[in-house]
C-alpha cells in the first residue's frame, strides 16, 4: 500500500517517492498534479485563487495559482526533473453556487490561470477534468502519473 | 501590509454582537417550527482560511449549504451548512413532513428560506443595529456537494486579501437533538478597517 498524503487548500507537495498524492473537495479549487517521466517525481498543488495581487497583507503565498506552480516546479527542477519530460493533469475550477457569478469566476480564472503558467515553463498539459457545477475529489499516483477523479452521484474514472 | 488584528475588547464586543443574532435566530426559527431552537455561544475569532472547513467536519462529508452574499457599508458573505441528514431533518421540521429521504424541490427551498431570510437576516440585523451599519442581504443560493467543494470558493473570495478570515460562527440544536448545523459570517478584509472603526464608535455610544 503506498502512503496516502493530503493536499489541503494552500499546500502543495512534492513527492520524490511512490506516494498517493489526494486532494478531497476539489469545488472552484484547482489542483495541478505535474509528473516528471523520466524520474517519475510527482507534485499536486490546490490552489483557490488566481490572483496573489489582491493581497493587502504577507499570506500564504501557495493559495495563488502562479505562485503555487512557480514554487512547485521550481522544486522539481531542483530535484532533477527537466520540463521536457513532465506533464500535467488539472483538475477543479467547478462553479458550486449555480448563478453566483463573482464565485463560478473563482473557478474559471483558476483553471485558466494554472493551464498558462504550467504552458509558460513547456509543460504539456495531457489532460484535464474542469469546470461544471458538481465538486471532485483526486487521487495522484506518482508510480506512474495516473490521476482517479471521482464526483458525488457521478461515476469515478481514470485520467 | 500590517495583518488583521483584533484586541480582546473588540472580540468581546462583536461576540456580544454574534449572540444577539444568534438569539434572535433560534427565536424565528422556534416560532417557523415550533420546536425549540438553541444556538451555540458564537466563536468570533480572525482564523486562517485553510482550517475552517475542519472546523465544520470532514472534507469529503456532504453537506448542504446555503449561500448569500452581504453588501451594504461592509461586504462579506454568509454560509450555512447542515451535514446530508440534518439538512433532510430541518426541512422536514419546516415543512411539517416526517423522514424524508431526499431533498426535494420543496425542501430546497424551505431550507434556502430559513437559512437565507431567517437565520441570515438575524444576523445581519443585530450587525446592523448594533454597530449603526447600513447592510443588505442577497438572494440565498443552496448547493449540497463535499464540505470543502461547497467552501472552497467562498473562501477563496476572501482569502486573496487577508490571511485570516475575520469570522462569527454559531452551532445549533433543536431540543434535545444536536442537529450540527453551522452558520458562518465571513467579512470582507476590505471592510475591515470600516469595522473596527464601527466597533470603535459603538463603545463610546
Amino acid at each position: 500500500m503506498l502512503e496516502k498524503v493530503n493536499i489541503y487548500m494552500g499546500e502543495f507537495k512534492v513527492a520524490k517517492n511512490p506516494t498517493i498524492l489526494q486532494a478531497i473537495g476539489l469545488g472552484s479549487c484547482v489542483s495541478a498534479c505535474i509528473f516528471d517521466r523520466s524520474t517519475k517525481i510527482g507534485a499536486m498543488c490546490h490552489i483557490m485563487h488566481s490572483d496573489s495581487s489582491l493581497a493587502k497583507e504577507k499570506i500564504n503565498l501557495y493559495r495563488f495559482a502562479d505562485q503555487a506552480i512557480e514554487a512547485m516546479v521550481k522544486e522539481m527542477l531542483k530535484l532533477g526533473c527537466h520540463t521536457r519530460s513532465m506533464v500535467a493533469k488539472v483538475f477543479g475550477g467547478a462553479s458550486m453556487f449555480q448563478n453566483v457569478l463573482s464565485l463560478n469566476k473563482i473557478g474559471e480564472d483558476n483553471v485558466k490561470v494554472v493551464i498558462e503558467k504550467l504552458k509558460s515553463h513547456d509543460i504539456k498539459v495531457i489532460a484535464k477534468d474542469v469546470g461544471g457545477t458538481v465538486g471532485r475529489s483526486i487521487w495522484f499516483d506518482t508510480t506512474d502519473g495516473s490521476v482517479v477523479v471521482s464526483q458525488i452521484n457521478g461515476p469515478t474514472r481514470e485520467m | 501590509m500590517t495583518k488583521m488584528k483584533l484586541s480582546e475588547e473588540e472580540i468581546r464586543i462583536l461576540g456580544n454582537i454574534a449572540d444577539i443574532g444568534a438569539k434572535n435566530a433560534s427565536k424565528y426559527l422556534s416560532v417557523m417550527t415550533k420546536k425549540k431552537f438553541s444556538v451555540s455561544i458564537p466563536w468570533v475569532s480572525l482564523y486562517p482560511y485553510e482550517e475552517i472547513p475542519q472546523t465544520v467536519g470532514k472534507p469529503s462529508s456532504i453537506v448542504t449549504s446555503v449561500y448569500m452574499k452581504v453588501e451594504g457599508e461592509v461586504k462579506g458573505a454568509i454560509i450555512v451548512i447542515f451535514p446530508e441528514k440534518e439538512a433532510l431533518f430541518m426541512a422536514d421540521l419546516l415543512l411539517d413532513k416526517k423522514s424524508s429521504t431526499e431533498l426535494d424541490d420543496m425542501a430546497k427551498s424551505a431550507l434556502t428560506e430559513a437559512a437565507g431570510n431567517i437565520l441570515a437576516n438575524a444576523y445581519l440585523n443585530a450587525i446592523s443595529d448594533k454597530l449603526k451599519i447600513k447592510l443588505t442581504d442577497s438572494i440565498p443560493h443552496l448547493a449540497t456537494d463535499m464540505l470543502n467543494a461547497v467552501l472552497g470558493g467562498v473562501l477563496a473570495q476572501f482569502a486573496c486579501k487577508s490571511e485570516n478570515a475575520l469570522i462569527f460562527k454559531n452551532n445549533f440544536k433543536i431540543g434535545k437533538k444536536k442537529i450540527n448545523g453551522h452558520a458562518f459570517i465571513l467579512f470582507d478584509p476590505d471592510s475591515f478597517d470600516i469595522i473596527k472603526n464601527k466597533i470603535k464608535n459603538a463603545r463610546k455610544g
